[in-house]
C-alpha cells in the first residue's frame, strides 16, 4: 500500500519538492516506517544524507501530531514536519 | 480559519490589514487591545537579509492557533479576545508576517496573553522560514523539534 508523504521546510529541497510516495508491503507503526521513509527519500535523491533530519522530525495529519505508535494499516497522505520557526 | 465567539484564527497568503484588524475585531468590553506585529528584518545571524519566504501547514497551523489562543484564554482572570493571523509565501523588508490581537477589560490580561501566544507559535506551529540574503544562497533556518509535544 502507498503512504504520500507531503514536504515542508527542508525537506522541500529533495525529490520534486512536494511529496513521496513510500511502498510499504504490510502494515506497520510510524516508527518502523520512518526507515521505509528515509530508504525511499536516499533512493529518489542521491542529496539526501541528513538522517539526523528525519529523526528530529515528526509525522502528521490535518488535525495533529502522530505518535510514533500510530498505525498505518491503509493508504493515507501524510506530512513530515521539521523542526519549525515560525512566528 | 478557524474561530467562535471570542478567538479568530487564520493563515494567509495576504498583506495583513492591521488597521482593519484593529477596527473589525473592537469590542466595547475591552479596555486594552494589544497588538503584536511581527516583521520580516533585514538581518539575522550577521547576514543580510531580503526577504523571507514561509512555508506552512495550513490545517494543522490553523488547529494549532485556535489551542493555543483557548489556552491562553484559560489562563486569563478576565475575558479575553483573540485574534491570529499568520502569513505564508513570501515576503518582503517589513512586512507583516505575524499578527496576534489581544483585547480583554485590563491590560494585565492582554499583555501576559499577547507573549504566551507568540512564545507557544514559535514552537509548536508547523511553519517554517527560509530566509532570502543579498549575498549568498536561501537558507532554511534551524528549529524547534515538534517531538514529544
Amino acid at each position: 500500500m502507498k503512504i504520500r508523504v507531503k514536504f515542508f521546510g527542508s525537506f522541500r529541497q529533495y525529490g520534486n519538492g512536494e511529496f513521496l510516495e513510500v511502498e510499504i508491503k504490510q502494515p506497520m507503526t510510524l516508527n518502523e516506517f520512518r526507515l521505509h521513509f528515509e530508504n525511499s527519500l536516499k533512493k529518489e535523491d542521491k542529496k539526501f544524507l541528513e538522517s539526523a533530519l528525519i529523526s528530529d522530525s515528526v509525522f502528521a495529519n490535518e488535525t495533529q501530531v502522530l505518535t510514533n505508535d500510530y498505525f498505518l494499516e491503509r493508504e493515507m497522505t501524510l506530512a513530515i514536519l521539521p523542526p519549525v520557526c515560525g512566528g | 480559519m478557524l474561530k467562535n465567539d471570542d478567538i479568530f484564527v487564520e493563515v494567509t497568503d495576504k498583506k495583513i490589514d492591521l488597521g482593519k484588524l484593529l477596527e473589525d475585531f473592537q469590542h466595547h468590553s475591552q479596555g486594552a487591545q494589544i497588538l503584536f506585529n511581527g516583521v520580516v528584518r533585514n538581518t539575522n545571524l550577521g547576514k543580510k537579509v531580503h526577504a523571507v519566504s514561509y512555508d506552512v501547514f495550513v490545517p494543522l497551523a490553523e488547529e494549532t492557533f485556535f489551542t493555543i489562543a483557548k489556552e491562553a484564554l484559560e489562563k486569563a482572570k478576565s475575558p479575553l479576545k483573540v485574534v491570529l493571523i499568520h502569513r505564508m509565501g513570501k515576503l518582503f523588508l517589513g512586512e507583516s508576517s505575524v499578527a496576534i490581537l489581544v483585547g480583554s477589560p485590563h491590560r494585565d490580561d492582554a499583555y501576559v496573553a499577547s507573549r504566551y501566544i507568540i512564545e507557544q507559535i514559535k514552537v509548536r506551529s508547523p511553519i517554517w522560514k527560509k530566509e532570502h540574503y543579498d549575498d549568498e544562497d536561501s537558507q532554511w533556518l534551524a528549529g524547534h523539534t515538534l517531538k514529544g509535544t
